[in-house]
């Protein structure tokens, strides 16, 4: 998928891919930690403020056990009567805002049910401002034995005197005294003067509503708020008014089937200190998750919660992870636009390249390059490829000049070849009209023209010319050498004289001036028809054969002769013999002995004698075309390097002759 | 193609094949040696096996140059194939061609 995407893209992409993956491991880091460190901050600091809190509520009720057991001592010292006692009572009240109420119960079995009150129903809260306008008019007066209410059935009364020591009640509503929930520290009083063990009780009443006040104005942020829970877990101070004295942690914990609830509420009333997952303490149903911190006031064996909600103390997390984030947004935001800018600049010469490239794969050879810049790849390549275009100019160039030259040569080759051919008769049978000879003749050029010709005219009605030439050298010249050989040969060979003498002629007049010093080899040879017999002469020409009627094949006597053009003076030998009827004359030219096979062998004068005996009972026609395939056979597929030249002749007899034989 | 110098008498060893290809630069060669004044020549032929009409056509300039300038060459250690194309050509008749070298050099003598 990445492969057919530009390569700046894929840089860029790969580039974020890897720069984003570091920046998120740094960033999951970070966070991880700094989360951490948050959390255990917020920790340390509820757990703190836990404690201060709890140390808070703690002095209140050390003072109120104070003031209690001080009470207690002076109940000792003071006739059992109201009037004392409440006077006692009036001012220990009135002087101690943190107490709502104050009381003593004396055991009925001494004076009857006598138990007088002090409390302060307008100061209900105990609030520390209230005391400097507390007057004693405020405080309310009562027994709480009048009407013989059994006072000494309640806890503040039964705890201290079953165990004969002092102890916080459970927190109860005081129907008939304060009218309020309270909790009361109470002392078991011993009065000297009876013998009782406990004679009375005195009590001190803590107002839970001043504690839920007091809890109240704590400042825990938003969602924080803090709970106290009695002895038994029970519910003393919770901001949710309908628990307070009708729930525990554990009927919360049973409402919700929440048994690591119930685990907490233990360890809470066990006196622990701890800080816990929980869901949250003021309702039954469970709430968002959060936080509790828990640690008793040991004066009472109360325990204190403070509860946050986890989203509070994770927003300071979540705050500073969103700037991680961000920052990290913008870090691959720059790298974006950076890995793009650079991606860029590689990417951008080679668009222009690759556009220069399909210019130039159109044929448009002078489209402009992008220009290269500094000395990277991108600019050598660049360079390379400039280079590349010039060659390929240059050698298109070269390839036009070289393509011109050689169309001229081969228009030049063309000419030649054409030259030779018009030059040499070729409408076979020649002489239709006479049945005394046979004669065919066949010329195959070489690609690069050689100058072979053959010729054949009668000189009179009895005397056949026949000839086969070789021109030295190959193309226009020896085709041209050719024409004028020809045009010598016929024009001479009609003069008279027999074939040394026309050679002589001939040589003479292409001797003279011939500052190139081609040359010609040629076999001519005058044959009368009458009679079959041939005077023959060879300027430098390879020796023709004859083949007689019984199929026997013989090269014909050599005679003295040099090429002609060679030297001026030359003589020439000249040879004769007779043909008998039915006897062959196979003229040739060197193209024909010295073809050439792969191996460099020549045909051979021999090979050819042999293969002529092999296929002379056709006509002269058949005999050529036989050869030629057997010269195709020895070449096997190598380029034909000369001209092949051959002629046939075959003596049919004269038909007076044979008439006169008859005769 | 090599070119020795004995006494006065310049040697040529002509290459494997005289045809029309090898022929320019034999004839090339040959009257490189002319115009650097040679007249005495002596065409070894003991190294060639081949040699075409055009390769005639170089030895008949280099004959009718020295000819021209009183001077001789003189073939010699042909080949039997290579003496047949002197032979049949007739220019076994314009040559003077012998069967070794120390012959050829001995006609300078």
């Amino acid at each position: 998928m990445l492969r057919n995407l530009p390569i700046a893209w894929r840089i860029t992409v790969l580039v974020l891919l890897g720069a984003g993956l570091v920046l998120g491991a740094v960033s999951l880091y970070s966070y991880l930690s700094a989360r951490d460190f948050l959390e255990q901050q917020k920790r340390a600091e509820i757990l703190a403020n836990a404690h201060a809190t709890a140390n808070r509520i703690d002095t209140v009720t050390r003072s109120v056990e104070k003031i209690v057991r001080g009470l207690a001592n002076s109940v000792d010292d003071i006739e059992p009567g109201q009037r004392r006692a409440v006077v006692l009572l009036r001012r220990t009240v009135a002087q101690n805002p943190e107490l709502y109420g104050s009381g003593i119960g004396y055991e009925p079995s001494l004076y009857g049910r006598l138990a007088p009150y002090v409390y302060q129903p307008s100061g209900v809260y105990g609030t520390e401002q209230s005391l400097e306008t507390r007057a004693a008019s405020d405080l309310v007066v009562t027994d709480l034995g009048r009407g013989g209410r059994a006072y000494e059935i309640g806890d503040w009364f039964q705890l201290p005197a079953q165990m004969h020591r002092a102890a916080w009640t459970e927190p109860y509503y005081d129907e008939g005294g304060g009218n309020i929930v309270m909790a009361t520290y109470a002392v078991p009083v011993h009065l000297r003067h009876d013998s009782l063990p406990v004679s009375a009780v005195v009590g001190g009443d803590v107002s839970l509503y001043w504690l839920t006040r007091l809890l109240e104005s704590l400042d825990l942020g938003a969602s924080g708020y803090a709970v106290l829970v009695s002895q038994t877990g029970t519910f003393i101070a919770n901001p949710n008014q309908d628990l307070i004295m009708n729930e525990s942690v554990f009927s919360v914990a049973e409402a919700r089937r929440d048994p690591r609830l119930r685990a907490i509420g233990r360890q809470m009333i066990a006196g622990r200190t701890g800080y816990v997952a929980c869901d949250g303490l003021k309702t039954l149903a469970p709430q968002e998750s959060s936080w509790l911190a828990y640690t008793p006031v040991p004066s009472t064996g109360w325990s204190l919660g403070i509860v946050f909600a986890d989203s509070e103390i994770s927003g300071d997390v979540v705050a500073l992870s969103r700037i991680q984030w961000l920052m990290a947004l913008g870090g691959i935001a720059a790298l974006l636009v950076v890995a793009l800018l650079i991606a860029g600049s590689i990417t951008r010469p080679l668009a222009g390249l690759d556009a220069a490239t399909r210019t130039l794969a159109r044929g448009d050879l002078d489209a402009p390059l992008p220009k290269a810049r500094g000395r990277d790849e991108i600019a050598h390549l660049t360079a390379s490829f400039g280079q590349m275009r010039d060659d390929l100019q240059a050698h298109i160039e070269e390839l036009r000049v070289t393509t011109a030259a050689r169309e001229r040569i081969e228009s030049e080759l063309r000419i030649a070849a054409s030259i030779q051919m018009s030059l040499v008769p070729r409408t076979f049978p020649p002489f239709p009209e006479r049945d005394d000879l046979e004669l065919n003749a066949l010329l195959e050029p070489a690609r690069e023209v050689g100058g072979d010709f053959y010729d054949f005219f009668f000189l009179d009605d009895d005397h056949l010319c026949l000839a086969v030439a070789d021109v030295s050298g190959k193309g226009v010249p020896a085709a041209l050498l050719m024409a004028v050989t020809r045009s010598f040969l016929r024009s001479l060979a009609r003069e008279g004289g027999g074939p040394a003498e026309i050679l002589a002629k001939v040589n003479e007049e292409l001797a003279a001036d011939n500052e190139e010093c081609m040359f010609v080899t040629m076999f001519l040879a005058l044959v009368d028809v009458r009679t079959g017999a041939v005077a023959y002469a060879s300027a430098g020409h390879n020796r023709p054969f004859v083949v007689n009627g019984a199929g026997r094949a013989t090269q014909v006597p050599r005679v003295r002769g040099v090429a002609l053009g060679a030297k001026v003076g030359m003589e020439y030998a000249e040879g004769v013999l007779t043909l008998a009827p039915a006897d062959t004359l196979f003229l040739y030219t060197d193209g024909v002995s010295e073809a050439m096979d792969a191996h460099d062998e020549v045909f051979g004068e021999e090979r050819l004698g042999t293969e002529l005996e092999r296929i002379c009972a056709g006509t002269c026609g058949d005999v050529l075309e036989e050869l030629l395939a057997a010269l195709g056979r020895h070449a096997a597929g190598v380029e034909q390097w000369d001209d092949i030249t051959m002629v046939a002749f075959r003596y049919l007899g004269s038909p007076g002759a044979s008439r006169d034989g008859a005769g | 193609m090599e070119i020795q110098v004995v006494g006065d008498v310049t040697v040529v060893l002509l290459p494997a094949r005289v045809d029309t290809t090898s022929a320019r630069d034999v004839e090339a060669g040959l009257h490189a040696v002319l115009e650097a004044g040679a007249r005495k020549l002596v065409a070894d032929f003991g190294g060639n096996d081949y040699v075409s009409s055009a390769g005639l056509r170089v030895f008949l300039t280099v004959l009718k140059f020295l000819e021209q300038n009183d001077g001789r060459i003189v073939l010699c250690a042909m080949q039997p194939f290579v003496d047949d194309v002197f032979q049949i050509s007739g220019f076994s008749e314009l040559f003077t061609i012998v069967a070794t070298r120390e012959e050829a050099l001995a006609l300078f003598a």
